[in-house]
């Protein structure tokens, strides 16, 4: 099972879905591309604390963490 | 005579409707601001297990002790320090970890704080393990 986790005003939303699954696997690749086409950016985890920015879904990835764009400066 | 006691009756109802949309009113407002606080508080608790789940070990720990932590920025390798808030919250860190100046981001959309500081830890957070701090 695979999770993609969306930041919003409730903490998070979590997706998850079966890898094994083809109709699953589309309908979060679509979550995916919904998403980055809204704005967020898309990460999953390489490593204890460490994080990878990436920006084509990843079937394979176990967690995918998808945070708003920043404003301000 | 009758019409005073119809008028003190009809008085007496519209009191009593008037103080029965009032408790109503206030239990409503009461019970709204509980239901606030009681979902804020659920949202940080799970913002902030979000974000301590995404942070290295060091990280965690200072995050724990002092409600900070720092990230090296990729690209220019620059130290921040990010508090734990909603504003103005990220700290340039010179290379000999004195305050140079703060930063203002916020994340486009209503986060709670423990999501804020991750949002900013990403933004600022190397791909590589070597910059981690």
């Amino acid at each position: 099972m695979a999770t993609q986790i969306v930041m919003d005003r409730t903490g998070d939303t979590r997706h998850t879905f079966d890898t094994h699954d083809r109709a699953e696997v589309e309908k979060a690749e679509r979550r995916f591309r919904e998403l980055t086409g809204a704005g967020f950016t898309a990460a999953v985890r390489s490593g204890p604390g460490e994080q990878r920015v990436i920006r084509s879904f990843d079937p394979t990835a176990e967690e995918t963490l998808f945070y708003p764009r920043l404003v301000g400066g | 005579m009758t019409q005073q006691i119809v008028l003190a009756i009809c008085s007496f109802a519209l009191a009593l409707l008037g103080t029965l949309l009032l408790s109503a009113l206030s239990l409503v407002v009461a019970r709204s601001g509980s239901c606030t606080r009681s979902f804020r508080f659920e949202t940080e608790a799970r913002a902030l297990t979000l974000l301590k789940g995404w942070l290295s070990p060091k990280q965690r720990a200072s995050y724990e002790r002092f409600r900070y932590f720092d990230v090296t920025g990729s690209d220019t390798g620059t130290r921040y320090r990010i508090h734990h808030g909603t504003q103005t919250n990220i700290e340039e860190l010179s290379s000999t970890g004195h305050h140079v100046c703060k930063w203002c981001f916020v994340p486009d959309g209503d986060l709670v704080a423990g999501m804020s500081c991750w949002r900013r830890r990403s933004r600022l957070k190397p791909t590589s393990a070597a910059r981690s701090r």
